[in-house]
């Protein structure tokens, strides 16, 4: 992690590690799939609400995060106006999108499963 | 944890060239959206109470790096590497016109050398490597009997010696 060093104690910082990246894109992909289509700034803000500042989130990474999906075909972009009568880009979940979620919502559910039964090891010796 | 790598690699590498082909005209775009998000994150800084100048600032941090987003993107949506090649080789051609006597030296020296290189090496290649344009042709063997009236070479092909030698056994 680049910036280590600037993050408090007990938070995590989502740049630079391909886990932690992988983590965004699976965090925005649910996003979009439970609340409808969204913009950069309301994914960002929804992910804070849900993270309790447990995540630091440098907010461009999510926009990295936005492209790196729709080149899969996994969500898509829109311009339309936000609330507050901005231009803003709206993107949404695909079919395609639903399918990976589901698939990488189960692949985490097992990694995590087992790193925790792992990490449950004790007193056997 | 992609479903499949190669396809996964297959598409950001369509969508790359799809960026590449379309041009740089979505740099525009992206600012906009940027810039939306950084004023929207200090609105919000603002209304917790932060001066104007603070919330723009406290914005930028937690957005990060604009230009190194940019990057990134640029690197996403398009082909870097083909680009900069087609760069380098406008910057050449810029530099050779801008020094034509040198540029033309350098074009006959190289030409002429390479003409050279080839025509030697052809003649080579026919008179001693392959002088018969069959397959094979190492092994072609002349033969011919030995006593005979006629003691004028025959013309056994060269490099064929081995072969007819083991090929010839006394009647």
């Amino acid at each position: 992690m680049a910036k280590a060093k600037e993050t408090p104690e007990g938070t995590f910082d989502i740049k630079k590690s391909d886990v932690l990246q992988g983590t965004l894109d699976l965090m925005i992909l649910k996003t979009l799939h439970a609340l409808g289509p969204m913009h950069g700034f309301g994914i960002a803000r929804r992910i804070e609400q849900v993270s309790r500042d447990i995540l630091q989130l440098n907010e461009g990474t999510v926009y990295t995060s936005l492209l790196r999906l729709q080149q899969q075909a996994w969500i898509t972009a829109e311009w339309g106006t936000s609330e507050n009568n901005r231009k803003a880009k709206f993107y949404s979940i695909t079919k395609r999108g639903e399918k990976q979620l589901e698939l990488e919502t189960e692949n985490w559910q097992r990694i995590s499963g087992v790193i925790g039964r792992v990490l449950r090891l004790e007193g056997e010796r | 944890m992609m479903s499949s790598r190669r396809e996964s690699r297959l598409r950001a590498f369509a969508a790359k060239l799809r960026g590449f082909l379309r041009g740089q005209q979505h740099d525009d775009e992206f600012d906009d959206e940027v810039q939306a998000h950084l004023q929207l994150l200090a609105d919000k800084f603002a209304q917790q109470g932060l001066s104007q100048k603070d919330a723009a600032a406290a914005a930028r941090r937690q957005f990060g790096n604009t230009t190194l987003l940019q990057e990134d993107r640029r690197e996403m949506q398009t082909l870097a590497s083909v680009k900069a090649l087609g760069h380098d080789l406008r910057y050449a051609v810029r530099t050779l016109w801008r020094n034509r006597g040198f540029a033309m030296v350098s074009i006959a020296t190289l030409g002429l050398g390479i003409g050279a290189a080839t025509a030697i090496f052809s003649v080579i290649d026919n008179v001693l490597l392959e002088p018969f344009p069959y397959k094979g042709a190492d092994r072609i063997v002349f033969p011919r009997i030995h006593g005979a009236q006629q003691t004028q070479d025959e013309g056994v092909h060269r490099g064929g010696g081995p072969a007819v030698r083991r090929k010839q056994s006394r009647f």
